[in-house]
């Protein structure tokens, strides 16, 4: 479509009156169906704002930062071996972007119209966005030391569809973006989202009555939790998170390793070794118990080290965690060096999952994990998506998970005790038993074709830690059906909980293998929208036939029955 | 050949209908001509691994001759294809047994599997859309495929193949007008 740089000529004064509407609702039915019918063309250039200046910046470097090892190394060798052709090529790879980040700059502008947000881009390709500020679901923004230092924000704007934002808006200023929140979140057009999805009333009265007040709920926005430090710390210890960093970093180790590298190496041990007189490896013959001691312990300090990073990783993470409701969204927002600041709508949530490892159940903690539709976030750790949904609550005490639950859907009454969980098939652990002496028996025989003296060994300690797994493994599954959510439960070490709701399965399926009906078992599935990011499949096997079928014919019906609830 | 298929005026009577009705009854079996179907594609495919073999086969013949382990080798490849063309045969026959599919008030419902049984249902108010496709072979015995998509994750689409193609559309048409509610997830 054409896009006039003059204010079209056809209503000059309209377009003044929209900019000066922003955030309001315009009364007048008549005067909003004609700024619709040609809306583009209504809001003139000179009013519609640029970003922040430092967008340049941050654009720039944003770019850059996809390919800036090759042009580092580039740089480097091309100063260091003399190979001016490198160091040349190297720096004209970062022309393009530069240009483009200049380009992007003056050709972007967005503003707020008549409860629309308009972004336009680009000059030969003009590109205009405008998204209904009802539609909008998410105002997400990141924060990063340099971006607090200017008092800006990378913002992305989240609709329902598709997994990319709707609009990244790299950078506003703090000021800008917060007007932007409020335009949005505090416009009656987002609330008018609530009345316009036909809810079945009659059927769902409690959610109804809720969601029907967003006045009232807009104004007071209550903490539901803040994450103290110490929880942090205990989380880090427990987690695995510093093993994943280090085997990141010995991945960009082993990278770069070279000749040249290994020199190096070898060249400061002599520097150490003449400068201190300290051998590193010493020559003399040391007792096998102090050597076994020693590297028991340089294994424990390491291992111990590992656990100081998972640490380190959660508090600069979720530094100042803290869940705010606000009408019908969650609020979340944390960092300690990057702040990152989320919204989830209530009604998105397809699937909660509440996960507790064995060091955490000691200390008395657990970690929530949520799935919402739209935006796929199981790739990415680091983006603000896996902040809502994979580490929707990092930890959390005990005590604090039940009321956590209970806000995260109206309807939804939760007391994990007095749940009648329903365990699978009690010829389970046979079966398991059954199978677990079968790979025993696998590894037995590959020992023994391996070595005759010592073969029968790996199969023989393996044993006692398979047989103990088939037991715990089927005493572990449990499945519970409520009035209106599918709960399961698995896990040995590591507990999962997951809950979901009648409303959000998206398919459901029975599946038996030969062994399965050999046994007279089931596996039943339950499929939800967007299951991932919460590491926790509702495959709920080892089910005895009879009452997955059953089972399967309850929820057909019961899904069916209950539409479902979104905005 | 369908001609009961459940409408929209019954939605209402869930509960008594599945009262009075024994379910098993409202199966549905695919369009028999879906077994001559499916028994020419597998005899297609069979025909183009027997060539693919005939040919590196007498191309080793051609360069080494033959030995015991060559005429071993070749018995072995055509009991395989034998056993290929047989099973193209028979089990495409005994796969529609084991195939049936219904749809009622609550969704489609679909089970097949002869070793490994699987069932799926999907609920209508969680269909996103809906789409019937027909290949070539498919055209020429009035078949085709009724391919459902919904929001989920691991069963993003149902696919219901061997069909007539009139049963397909139709049924593609009865589940889109009986998709009901707001399906935004």
């Amino acid at each position: 479509m054409s896009f006039e740089m003059e204010p079209s000529e056809s209503n000059p004064q309209r377009s003044g009156e929209a900019e000066a509407e922003i955030g309001q609702n315009s009364n007048d039915p008549l005067d909003k169906n004609k700024l619709e019918a040609d809306e583009p063309k209504m809001v003139p250039t000179a009013q519609m704002s640029f970003l922040h200046p430092t967008s340049l910046v941050f654009d720039f470097l944003a770019h850059v930062k996809t390919y800036i090892l090759p042009v580092a190394i580039g740089l480097f060798y091309g100063a260091t071996e003399g190979q001016g052709f490198l160091l040349i090529i190297s720096a004209l790879l970062v022309i393009p972007t530069l240009l483009h980040s200049i380009f992007g700059y003056f050709t972007l502008r967005y503003c707020i119209s008549d409860d629309q947000l308009i972004v336009r881009e680009g000059i030969l390709n003009r590109n205009i966005r405008t998204v209904p500020l009802a539609k909008i679901q998410n105002i997400d923004s990141v924060q990063n030391p340099l971006h607090r230092l200017l008092k800006v924000a990378e913002v992305k704007i989240e609709t329902a569809s598709g997994t990319k934002p709707e609009a990244v808006l790299r950078v506003l200023s703090v000021d800008k973006m917060n007007s932007l929140r409020s335009a949005v979140f505090e416009s009656p057009a987002h609330f008018a989202k609530d009345a316009s999805t036909d809810l079945p009333t009659e059927e769902f009265p409690t959610v109804e009555s809720k969601y029907s007040q967003p006045v009232a709920a807009t104004s007071d926005s209550e903490d539901l939790l803040k994450i103290p430090l110490s929880w942090l710390f205990k989380a880090g210890l427990a987690s695995n998170r510093g093993l994943v960093l280090v085997s990141i970093s010995l991945g960009v180790f082993f990278q770069f390793t070279n000749d040249k590298f290994n020199l190096s190496v070898n060249r400061l041990e002599e520097l150490i070794r003449s400068a201190t007189g300290i051998t590193l490896i010493p020559d003399t013959d040391l007792s096998p118990w102090l050597v076994f001691g020693l590297s028991l312990a340089a294994i424990l300090i390491v291992l111990g080290l590992i656990r100081l990073l998972g640490v380190g990783w959660y508090v600069i993470r979720f530094y100042g965690y803290k869940l705010q409701r606000n009408g019908n969204d969650l609020r979340i927002s944390c960092g300690l060096w990057t702040k990152v600041s989320a919204s989830i709508p209530i009604q998105r949530i397809q699937f909660i999952s509440i996960h507790r490892s064995l060091l955490m159940r000691w200390w008395g903690l657990a970690a929530i994990r949520i799935e919402t539709a739209g935006g796929d976030s199981s790739q990415n750790e680091n983006s603000t998506e896996s902040i809502s949904k994979r580490w929707f609550i990092p930890v959390i005490a005990e005590g604090h998970v039940t009321p956590i639950i209970q806000n995260l859907r109206p309807d939804l009454i939760w007391d994990e005790t007095t749940l009648e969980f329903q365990t699978v098939s009690p010829r389970t652990t046979s079966r398991l038993v059954r199978l677990a002496c079968l790979q025993t028996a696998i590894v037995f025989l590959i020992g023994l074709a391996v070595s005759l003296t010592w073969g029968w060994a790996p199969g023989l300690v393996l044993l006692p830690f398979l047989l103990i797994r088939a037991v715990k493994k089927g005493k572990s599954m449990q499945y519970a059906r409520r009035d209106n959510e599918v709960i399961y439960r698995s896990g040995i070490f590591n507990r999962k909980t997951s809950i979901t709701f009648f409303d959000k399965i998206q398919t459901l399926c029975i599946d038996q293998s030969p062994f399965d009906r050999r046994w007279g078992m089931a596996t039943l599935c339950v499929d939800t929208a967007a299951a991932g990011p919460a590491g926790h499949r509702m495959q709920i096997a080892y089910l005895e036939e009879q009452f997955a079928n059953t089972e399967f014919k309850q929820l057909r019906v019961s899904a069916a029955g209950r539409e479902p609830v979104f905005g | 050949m369908i001609t009961d298929l459940p409408t929209n005026d019954t939605a209402n009577s869930s509960e008594t209908r599945s009262e009075l009705v024994d379910p098993a009854e409202l199966f549905k079996q695919l369009a028999p001509a879906s077994i001559r179907y499916e028994q020419m594609s597998r005899a297609i495919t069979a025909i183009v691994l027997t060539a693919i073999a005939s040919i590196s086969l007498l191309s080793w013949w051609l360069n080494n001759g033959y030995n015991t382990v060559f005429l071993l080798f070749v018995a072995a490849a055509f009991t395989f294809l034998a056993f290929l063309f047989t099973m193209a045969w028979r089990w495409p026959a005994i796969s529609y047994r084991h195939t049936s599919w219904k749809l009622d008030e609550e969704g489609l419902e679909i089970h097949k599997g002869v070793f490994w049984k699987h069932q799926i249902t999907v609920p209508l108010g969680r269909v996103q859309h809906a789409d019937v496709s027909q290949g070539p072979i498919q055209r020429s015995f009035g078949l085709g495929t009724l391919i459902i998509h919904t929001a989920g994750t691991q069963n993003s689409s149902v696919v219901l193949s061997g069909l007539s193609q009139t049963t397909a559309i139709e049924l593609r048409d009865l589940i889109i007008s009986q998709k009901r509610g707001d399906d935004v997830v």
